[in-house]
């Protein structure tokens, strides 16, 4: 009998994109669950970056992968599966946007992430850094801050970007350069704003 | 500069033409880049799977007959979280109220229904031509779809008037030619045909929108039956 270390031994393939929608759309719908863990953390990561709550993050990325699922004969290229998901949530985060403006609820009416909430484990530098980039991601425009994230954090190339979003490759290089400087500036602003209350707390002591 | 910097960053320009200031700068934009994408790659990463397959699992009747899924879920009580304006209300009953008006009788010898084809002629059902009517406009108009293609095994017909569900079933009535007549009201109706259960086609002698997947739907727009007498 054949051990699981046996070199002779090879794992099985790893059905691409467009088999395992085949293989859904054949009713194997349990298959749809790889689809799920192959994307779900590029998806999620996006969410984040784009609502800054992970909580409505996790929403957003379920509903994606359901809608994605009870349209997935709607999928028209099951190859770039991960590019049409990925459009899908976009929407539903452009939407929920809207909606939020429309209630108009700001990005610091969220409560405080569980991992940047003051702990005895956590360095200050890094929690106040963590709070400065999720304030300056927050503060940028939404057509910036998508193109920053697709580019930065995403990794997509900005051909991949252009047929997510539907603009075009040199509107996203100006919007992802816009980005860039508008961060660096924030965050420039929010380290001299830290700066200061530093300097506040130290002169109340002398 | 900035720009400089970013095209260097794009990879439309090399690091070795940047002036040493800039390569400072490239240098420090980049350690700040890093930084904001590590903030959001090391964050704690849900899993989402069980979550989305059991939404999925109530979503489909697959593992279960068809009549036993329909028992469950006309049996299954739901907790309806009803939320409503007033104002709504009185517009619905005013709406009701505009039904219950008894209409004028139809005139003896008032013609059927006409039928047309899916893919009008351009300018021949601009729905701003009906304006001014004063006539019902719910009489059906009997539209024709047709749709070429070979290979196929099953046609049918989805659109906003089926809630997208594929529910006309097309007949072959030539070899490769798939069609189906339908009434369906006058107004704006957007459609697609989906071919062996799987793939959404357009109409290709229909305009187009876009559908909001990535592909497209088509448009067809219907006059009342006798807006053209009424013109």
């Amino acid at each position: 009998m054949r051990s699981r270390h046996d070199p002779t031994v090879r794992p099985l393939p790893v059905p691409d994109d467009a088999t395992l929608i085949d293989r859904v759309l054949n009713g194997q719908s349990d298959h749809f669950a790889l689809l799920v863990r192959r994307y779900q953390d590029a998806l999620y990561r996006f969410a984040f970056g784009m609502v800054g709550d992970s909580d409505v993050a996790a929403d957003l990325v379920q509903d994606t992968f359901v809608k994605g699922f009870t349209h997935l004969g709607r999928c028209r290229q099951p190859a770039r599966f991960g590019i049409w998901i990925h459009q899908i949530l976009r929407n539903r985060c452009l939407d929920y946007l809207k909606n939020r403006r429309r209630r108009n609820v700001s990005i610091d009416d969220h409560p405080q992430l569980p991992c940047e909430r003051a702990g005895p484990d956590v360095d200050l530098d890094r929690r106040e850094l963590r709070g400065a980039i999720r304030r300056a991601l927050a503060r940028l425009p939404e057509a910036q801050r998508e193109a920053f994230l697709l580019k930065h954090v995403q990794d997509l190339s900005y051909e991949e970007m252009a047929d997510l979003t539907g603009a075009s490759v040199s509107a996203l290089k100006m919007r992802v350069l816009r980005a860039r400087e508008a961060l660096q500036a924030l965050l420039r602003d929010e380290s001299a704003r830290a700066e200061h209350a530093r300097d506040a707390d130290l002169a109340s002591f002398v | 500069m900035y720009e400089r910097i970013s095209a260097c960053l794009d990879g439309d320009l090399s690091r070795a033409d940047l002036s040493p200031l800039e390569r400072v700068e490239l240098d420090r934009l980049e350690a700040l880049l890093d930084e904001v994408a590590a903030h959001l790659r090391t964050r704690p990463m849900p899993d989402l799977t069980d979550a989305v397959m059991s939404r999925i699992d109530r979503l489909s009747p697959r593992s279960t007959s068809l009549w036993a899924w329909l028992g469950a879920w006309l049996w299954t009580p739901r907790t309806l979280q009803l939320r409503w304006r007033p104002a709504y209300a009185v517009g619905a009953m005013a709406a009701l109220a505009l039904l219950l008006v008894p209409r004028p009788a139809e005139p003896p010898g008032a013609q059927p229904a006409p039928i047309v084809a899916a893919a009008p002629e351009a300018g021949t059902a601009d729905p701003a031509d009906a304006r001014g009517n004063t006539a019902p406009v719910d009489t059906p108009v009997y539209v024709q779809f047709r749709l070429e293609a070979a290979g196929a095994s099953r046609v049918a017909l989805a659109g906003n008037f089926t809630g997208w569900e594929p529910r006309y079933e097309l007949q072959e009535t030539a070899p490769g030619s798939w069609s189906i007549v339908l009434p369906l009201r006058p107004g704006v109706h957007d459609y697609a045909f989906v071919v062996d259960g799987r793939h959404w086609v357009a109409d290709p002698y229909a305009p187009r929108v876009d559908d909001g997947f990535g592909g497209a739907n088509s448009r067809i727009a219907l006059l009342p039956p006798d807006a053209g007498r009424r013109l």
